[in-house]
């Protein structure tokens, strides 16, 4: 049996007094595409370093499809890693900086060429390629970063932060990029952008702390509430004796325009809420909205108030 | 070591394209080609009232050669007792040129400051950056020290080559000397200059991965240099080159040949090495 592209094993690692991580513990499916989420400080720069070697865990192993990070020369061109907050050398333009970075991979020149031509246009950035690594904004750094780490189109990716401080459009791009990635490489992404985790992301964990609260499929962190909401037009007249009899009068709520139902334990997710679609949908009702479960947002929120409420789906 | 080629190539691209490292060259080359200019025309003026006194006071030609070589004598005395060299070390060169004692002098005592100068944030720049995480993903940390150091002393052999075979022309142009007779020993003794430099850079090395900020690399290189001059000036390379050549290794270039100057090399050489093994460890050790 392959090794797990990333294994994390009671791993700890202190600052000083404060402890950055606690014991995480985190192995990620082959393919999979793993949000890793959490407060400012929960962890989440720390574990990437630690998972490169940039930095030393004090206690528990990490590994990167079977290697250890001390070794991480052994892996080159089979991981990619996007860095927080590094910048380009200052001197070299970045298509040159990038053709550096493939032939480091160990890919032939030409190889390299045109593996930074394909990035670069991938991330926005081949009318930008001349310019040298001091000239870069902020979000051209980023992009830039990205680009590198998708040199050789590497099987495991390790991205921090990488919609951080992008425009509208280029964030748009980065995620439809790591969309497509998806089934092809495994993806490691950190972000505070819940949203856009929720929309791509296949897994999620959840670290607070320097502990992991939850971790599973998004899809089933998310949907693992009882919770269901419409929203219709709140002029609208709803079938509310109908709906009564199907969720009980207790666990329906409407106000201004949003309807809540909370289903029973006993009750089929699925079947409760094709039930309350048929019913709204039956009675004429507009339907603009409808949410199954909760956001991702309210299960970290969960995750984070109650600091290990919620325990892990696989 | 896998990549090492690309690394130094890269490297080498960098330092053309790096104006702060062009201008450090070229202002250290003309200071030392305006010092040396100035050098000589004193000594020309030297040479030639000493040879209108001796004609004033009717004394033949052959009176001006001995004091020449008089006055060259203790110019070189000096020039040894103010390296530390035992008397006498130099006196093999006390009838040759002028230009070589000059050059050893400009070795010993300037050419770690031109190599501080720009090796100083070997990897102290790359530290404050971030931006040696890039590479780290792909190569390994002997590969990079060993790349970078390479690199470097590539860069600065040839701009060294460049100005001292510059000093040499402005010599004979202007002094007569030195002739074509000095000719082997002059190459012998450049070949020894350059090689001088690459455990000085690989010092560098070592005190930038300790350093993270460019400017505390520099003073730490700096430091490090008085401290071994002042409180240990026969440590390391010298002292080992030292106990070798009893009698002042330097002085022996031109008479012994090459194999001076090939052991010379080869101790630069291995102290360069175990400098790289140093920076290499303290690399993997440091934090990111």
């Amino acid at each position: 049996m392959s090794a797990p592209p990333v294994a994390l094993q009671a791993v700890t690692k202190r600052y000083g007094r404060h402890e950055a991580l606690r014991g995480v513990t985190l192995n990620v499916e082959r393919g999979s595409l793993l949000g890793l989420i959490g407060p400012n400080g929960a962890g989440k720069t720390t574990t990437f370093g630690v998972l490169c070697g940039w930095l030393r865990a004090d206690g528990g192993s990490a590994s990167l499809l079977g290697v250890p990070p001390a070794a991480m020369e052994r892996l080159r061109g089979r991981v990619g890693v996007m860095p927080q907050d590094s910048h380009f050398p200052p001197a070299l333009p970045i298509v040159r900086q990038l053709q550096h970075f493939a032939r480091l991979q160990g890919l032939p020149r030409d190889t390299a060429e045109r593996e930074a031509e394909r990035v670069l246009h991938e991330v926005g950035l081949w009318e930008s390629r001349t310019k040298k690594g001091s000239e870069l904004s902020h979000g051209m750094l980023k992009r830039a970063a990205l680009a590198q780490a998708l040199l050789g189109q590497p099987e495991l990716l390790l991205l921090d932060e990488p919609t951080n401080g992008l425009d509208p459009e280029h964030r748009r791009r980065v995620l439809d990029l790591l969309v497509s990635l998806r089934g092809k490489a495994t993806v490691v992404v950190s972000s505070h952008l819940l949203g856009d985790l929720e929309e791509i992301c296949t897994h999620v964990a959840i670290l607070v702390g320097g502990v992991v609260q939850a971790t599973g499929r998004t899809e089933e962190l998310t949907r693992a509430g009882r919770r269901m909401r419409v929203r219709v037009d709140p002029g609208q007249t709803l079938p509310m004796e109908t709906l009564h009899r199907r969720f009980g009068a207790d666990n329906l709520r409407y106000h201004g325009g949003l309807v809540e139902v909370t289903r029973s334990e006993d009750d089929d997710a699925k079947d409760a809420f094709a039930a309350l679609l048929r019913v709204l949908l039956d009675g004429g009702v507009d339907i603009q909205d409808a949410q199954r479960g909760v956001s991702l947002e309210e299960v970290f929120l969960s995750a984070t108030q109650a600091g290990g409420g919620l325990t892990g789906a696989s | 070591m896998r990549g090492l080629r690309e690394v130094v190539t890269y490297e080498l691209e960098t330092a053309l394209r790096s104006r702060r490292l062009l201008l450090t060259l070229g202002l250290v080359l003309l200071i030392a080609f305006s010092v040396t200019h100035c050098g000589l025309n004193v000594v020309v003026d030297v040479q030639a009232s000493a040879r209108g006194a001796l004609t004033d006071q009717g004394l033949p030609a052959e009176a001006n050669d001995v004091l020449a070589t008089a006055f060259r004598a203790q110019v070189i005395t000096a020039l040894g007792e103010s390296l530390g060299l035992e008397e006498g070390a130099l006196r093999p060169v006390i009838t040759r040129s002028y230009v070589l004692p000059i050059l050893l002098f400009f070795a010993q005592v300037f050419l770690p400051f031109l190599v501080f100068l720009v090796a100083f944030d070997l990897f102290s720049g790359d530290l404050s950056r971030g931006s040696l995480r890039y590479s780290l993903v792909r190569t390994s940390r002997r590969t990079l020290v060993a790349g970078k150091v390479l690199a470097t002393s590539v860069t600065l052999g040839a701009a060294l080559a460049l100005g001292y075979a510059g000093l040499l022309v402005m010599s004979a142009r202007r002094l007569g000397e030195p002739t074509l007779s000095d000719g082997p020993a002059l190459v012998l003794m450049g070949v020894v200059l350059i090689a001088s430099t690459l455990p000085w850079v690989a010092l560098c090395a070592v005190t930038s991965t300790l350093v993270r900020q460019p400017l505390a690399a520099m003073v730490s290189v700096f430091a490090l240099y008085v401290v071994m001059r002042v409180l240990s000036a026969s440590w390391l390379w010298d002292g080992a080159l030292g106990r070798i050549f009893p009698l002042g290794w330097n002085a022996l270039l031109w008479k012994k040949g090459l194999a001076p100057v090939l052991v010379a090399i080869f101790v630069y050489a291995a102290f360069a090495c175990v400098f790289v093994w140093v920076a290499e460890q303290v690399l993997r050790r440091r934090e990111l």
